[in-house]
């Protein structure tokens, strides 16, 4: 690891400015699970690192019970959200997410908002709150912006935060009245190779809304056009519904060919991964009376 | 209650000492740069602006060390002399006051490349046109060496006539295999630490064998092999990959920059400096319809990587522990060692068998398929008898029985019963001629205070061989386990010579010196118990840590003290009478000295106990069932059953230990570990994020290993090594097993779950 200078701001602002100084030469971390790699491999080089953890607001995770949105700081640890007695009782799926996410070493260090701003396509967290429609709260000095995470995922190592903004809270809208939600995700290397958020949603007269977010088998996570399928009968009937009409999108999909195996290999996953999550979601929702 | 393993706690609260850990005063830090190129001519290396930088002592390239070496060639530069032949070959080295400083002196060293053509794998080697990786070889080189192409060297074995015996038979079976490229992936990197003074070198390091490390850098030097003094302490890991040069390399530094140096090898490094040979078979095997084998041939194309290290004697090794254990009477073996631009490659854990073994016993289950015969039965059929001699001529008659452990294992993995329809059974039967034997020296000494101390030079690198050792000398001295101490460092200065610690041969060999050791240690101390007592040394026994004479009972100590208190020599007045004449002059009223038992298993010892070749047949097998997700093609073990014949038992734990570890290691190559290059020699996973050994999750969870305890070895109380081979018995069990589930053999490791679903497609394409 070269040499670089470690700066530790006490406030958002402070940090947002030491990046806008340093321009191209400076990287903010909190956990460092992402960054610190990169520099140890030799990949990137910064002459000045900014430790976010010193950083005063940014911690805790919350609940508004009048609106119901979740709210996440930027410093909350997958291990924080994994044992969180709020994300439990409201977003379930959320915590077994988290549960799965590296191992608890890097759980331990990493941030959710780490782990968003490095856009690495090969995670999890992306998927499931490219689901929820998360938003995502950007700030600069004392400007504060809202971006839907739809727009927030550019590329692969890409992502819409301007250089010299901090990512400071990670907002979840509730979900709708009688959904479920299942996550799947399919590992065998260390990262995912391919995962699926489906949220089921109970319409009047046996209709199943079906929001379908994928993610780690192409550069960013998607979400599909909204699925409706027949919700009644058997949930492995609706699941296969729900493949065929997500075929498409699927075959759509600008999908990665690495380590993990090849096109048409992810394409199977990922009809695969839906196929369990619809059976799982849509069961939920159906005992959500 | 189980005994907790002596090596374990020191490991888990961090307080054994690794080389990493050790700090001298003033060292410096060094580091190597490795070349950006898999096959490239170096046209000029200019190293001045890193010599310019502040805090820099040494930079080193080929100007300053020309030392070629290689156990059968030497073709292998310490740093690349006028080419490079793989991506990372170290080109240059560096030390500085601290890690920072020598990564930056590496990124100012400018060298000039002209790249080459490279050959990245097998189908590039051996292209008619192919480039060479070697122009030429030294001229010393052995015979034996193919010149003009890529490949280096052919071994051959032939017994009866293999195309006779296919010609009679109408089953003749075929097949290819594929063996991938694999990284031993120790916990701890290559290190070492080196000092050289007007003293001669010292060198501590990560090392199955000091007294090699003492040989080569005294060589290196042209020092006297006594001017050179090696040292390893824990180990973390080996597996036979510990054969680098980064001995060399610390103390050539040292040398250049005055001060100590440590050189910690990154992972990058450590993967660019050792793997394990990948390879490409034609298996052909005729039975008769009942299933008697009565011809083999193998063709194998061994990718020996950029330079020719150890890896003819290993292709020898493959040979052998390819024709091992079953009866055949024609036998043909043709093994050919390629170079290609990758790196170059050493022992790993179990030799040759790993890849032939792996191709032979899933053929052998397929061809039991093909006959519709039970793969159990199959092998009792054609498996050697103990006593028997098998098809490789002149070596030792079977040492085990192999075909009463297999019924074991049967047993064990209730074989018979009947398995659930979504999961498939394999098994594999792997016998090694074991490259262990002579020498090894041990020394043992007693304190009067009863403490055993153990010195010999076999190193702990996880396997639990200080436990092993406490054990032998405990039994055969007869006193309890927690007054024997093994010495954790080995020190060419003061350890007794040994081989080093490979082939599986720390029990067996080393174990035998130090119980010759101890015997001879109790020896002595009987004559001096018959002296003191003035009865024959027939009349002793020694138990518990006691001395029973008939009714009179001394321990240990008693008797030693009892011998030195006796001759105390009273120093200032001849000829006074003492008043405390028979009183020690320290402040404990005893005797104080020590007596010292040693021994050397040399050739020839105990009538050439172990001078037959293989010293010993280390046997495993395994039985596995598996279950394969069809939708992701992922494949889990469910159970894993493992039987190891190592005729003796030390450590239950310990033995256990050495099955499970074995076993899981092979699970990696099994279903997800390769080193992946690109057409270019470019390493493409050189992290744990893409390059995939086995993890926890893959742990079956009913696995149980079964050890059989006849005392049939030639090591201390009848045992035989048992480290290596249940690497090689996993692999077939579980290609086996999900064949026999899928109707899918595959013939290409590792089974990922893409390559899985791949073949799955396949088959149901062609139906």
């Amino acid at each position: 690891m070269r040499r670089f200078k470690l700066h530790e701001p006490a406030s958002v602002p402070e940090a947002s400015q030491l990046l806008s100084q340093y321009g191209d030469g400076a990287k903010a971390f909190a956990g460092g699970t992402e960054l610190l790699m990169l520099v140890k491999l030799g990949v990137l080089h910064p002459e000045h690192l900014i430790n976010l953890k010193g950083v005063q607001g940014l911690k805790g995770i919350g609940y508004d019970k009048a609106t119901g949105w979740l709210s996440i700081g930027a410093l909350a640890t997958h291990r924080d959200v994994e044992l969180s007695p709020v994300v439990q009782e409201h977003l379930p799926v959320f915590s077994q997410m988290e549960r799965d996410v590296a191992n608890v070493r890097v759980r331990n260090m990493g941030t959710i908002a780490g782990n968003l701003c490095f856009a690495d396509p090969y995670s999890d967290p992306g998927t499931l709150l490219t689901c929820l429609k998360a938003e995502l709260v950007l700030q600069r000095g004392r400007q504060r912006r809202i971006v839907p995470i739809d727009s927030f995922f550019v590329d692969a190592y890409s992502t819409s935060r301007e250089e010299d903004e901090i990512l400071v809270e990670i907002k979840v809208p509730p979900l709708p009245a009688r959904s479920a939600m299942a996550y799947e995700t399919f590992k065998f290397y260390e990262r995912p190779a391919a995962n699926v958020a489906v949220m089921a949603a109970a319409g009047d007269g046996g209709g199943t809304g079906l929001t379908v977010a994928f993610g780690a088998a192409a550069p960013t996570p998607t979400r599909l056009e909204p699925i409706k399928v027949d919700g009644r009968g058997d949930p492995e009937g609706a699941a296969q519904e729900a493949v065929e009409k997500a075929r498409k999108a699927i075959d759509d999909l600008d999908l990665l060919e690495d380590f993990h195996g090849s096109k048409e290999y992810k394409r199977n996953l990922l009809r695969g991964l839906l196929r369990r999550a619809v059976v799982s979601a849509v069961a939920g929702a159906r005992s959500r009376k | 209650m189980t005994r907790i393993r002596e090596e374990s706690v020191a490991k888990v609260t961090g307080k054994a000492k690794y080389t990493s850990d050790l700090l001298l005063p003033g060292m410096a830090y060094g580091r190597v740069l490795g070349s950006p190129f898999a096959h490239a001519r170096i046209l000029s290396i200019d190293t001045r602006e890193a010599k310019a930088l502040p805090g820099v002592l040494a930079v080193l390239t080929a100007e300053d060390i020309k030392l070629l070496s290689g156990e059968v060639i030497r073709d292998q530069p310490l740093l690349a002399i006028e080419k490079v032949r793989h991506q990372g070959e170290p080109v240059a080295a560096v030390a500085a006051v601290d890690m920072a400083t020598a990564e930056e002196a590496l990124s100012l060293i400018q060298v000039e490349y002209q790249q080459l053509p490279a050959v990245t794998d097998l189908d590039a080697a051996l292209a008619p046109d192919a480039p060479l990786v070697h122009e030429t070889l030294p001229p010393e080189s052995p015979p034996h060496l193919m010149g003009g192409s890529n490949i280096v060297f052919h071994s051959e074995y032939k017994r009866g006539d293999v195309e006779q015996g296919f010609a009679n038979l109408d089953q003749v079976f075929e097949h290819w295999f594929t063996f991938p490229r694999v990284f031993h992936y120790p916990m701890e990197t290559d290190c070492a630490v080196a000092s050289v003074d007007e003293e001669g070198v010292t060198v501590w390091g990560t090392s199955q064998g000091p007294f090699s490390v003492q040989e080569e850098v005294a060589r290196a030097f042209d020092l006297p092999v006594g001017k050179v003094r090696s040292l390893s302490s824990y180990i973390g890991a080996g597996f036979g990959g510990r054969s680098g040069h980064h001995h060399i390399l610390a103390a050539f530094l040292a040398k250049k920059a005055g001060v100590p140096v440590k050189l910690v090898y990154t992972l990058a490094d450590n993967m660019a400096a050792v793997r394990r040979h990948n390879m490409r078979a034609r298996l052909k095997t005729g039975v008769k319809r009942d299933g008697t084998l009565v011809a083999r041939q193998l063709e194998l194309w061994y990718d020996i990587g950029a330079y020719s290290r150890r890896s003819p004697w290993i292709a020898e090794m493959a040979v052998a522990r390819f024709i091992a254990g079953y009866r055949t009477p024609n036998v043909q073996v043709d093994a050919y060692c390629i170079f290609t631009n990758t790196p170059s490659c050493a022992t790993y854990r179990s030799p040759g068998a790993e890849s032939v073994g792996w191709a032979r016993e899933t053929q052998f289950n397929i061809i039991a398929e093909k006959l519709g015969l039970d793969p159990i039965e199959f092998r009792l059929q054609n498996l050697l008898n103990r006593g028997e001699e098998g098809p490789l001529v002149g070596t030792r008659p079977q040492d085990t029985d192999l075909p009463g452990d297999l019924q074991k294992l049967a047993k064990a993995s209730e074989w018979k019963s009947r398995a659930s329809s979504k999961r498939g059974r394999g098994v594999a039967v792997v016998c090694h001629a074991a490259s262990a034997g002579p020498p090894s020296s041990a020394i043992v000494r007693l304190r009067t205070d009863g403490s055993l101390v153990v010195v010999c030079s076999g190193t702990e690198m996880g396997q639990g061989l200080h436990t092993a050792m406490r054990k032998i000398a405990a039994w055969e001295f007869g006193v309890p386990e927690e007054s024997v101490y093994v010495t954790p460092v080995v020190d060419t200065a003061a350890s007794p010579y040994d081989t080093g610690t490979g082939g599986s041969r720390g029990t067996t060999v080393t174990g035998l010196a130090v119980q010759m050791a101890t015997r001879n240690l109790k020896e002595q101390l009987l004559q001096i118990a018959s002296q003191q007592l003035n009865v024959p040394v027939s009349s002793f026994e020694i138990k518990e840590g006691k001395i029973l004479a008939g009714e009179k009972v001394y321990t240990v100590a008693e008797m030693l003290q009892k011998y030195y208190t006796a001759v105390i020599v009273q120093p200032w007045a001849p000829g006074v009478v003492s008043q405390l004449s028979g009183v020690s002059r320290s402040a404990h009223p005893q005797g104080r000295g020590e007596l010292i038992g040693q021994a050397t298993i040399a050739p020839g010892f105990d009538n050439g106990r172990l001078d037959l070749k293989p010293s010993f047949w280390e046997t495993g097998m395994g039985a596995a069932e598996v279950e394969v997700d069809r939708e992701t093609g992922l494949v889990k073990i469910v159970k894993y059953t493992a039987l190891g014949d190592p005729g003796k038992v030390f450590d239950d734990q310990t033995a256990r230990g050495q099955i499970e570890g074995a076993a899981m290691q092979a699970l990696g190559h099994t279903l997800g570990e390769e080193m992946r290059f690109d057409a270019d020699g470019q390493l493409l996973n050189d992290t744990l994020m893409d390059y995939r050994p086995t993890m926890m999750q893959d742990v079956p969870d009913d696995f149980q290993a079964v050890l059989v305890e006849n005392g049939d070895g030639p090591g201390a109380f009848g045992s035989r090594g048992m480290g290596q081979v249940h690497l090689s018995c996993i692999a077939p069990a579980v290609t086996s097993a999900i064949g026999q589930l899928t109707g899918v053999y595959m013939h290409e490791l590792p089974i990922t779950p893409c390559r899985m679903w791949e073949a799955l497609q396949n088959k149901e394409g062609k139906k």
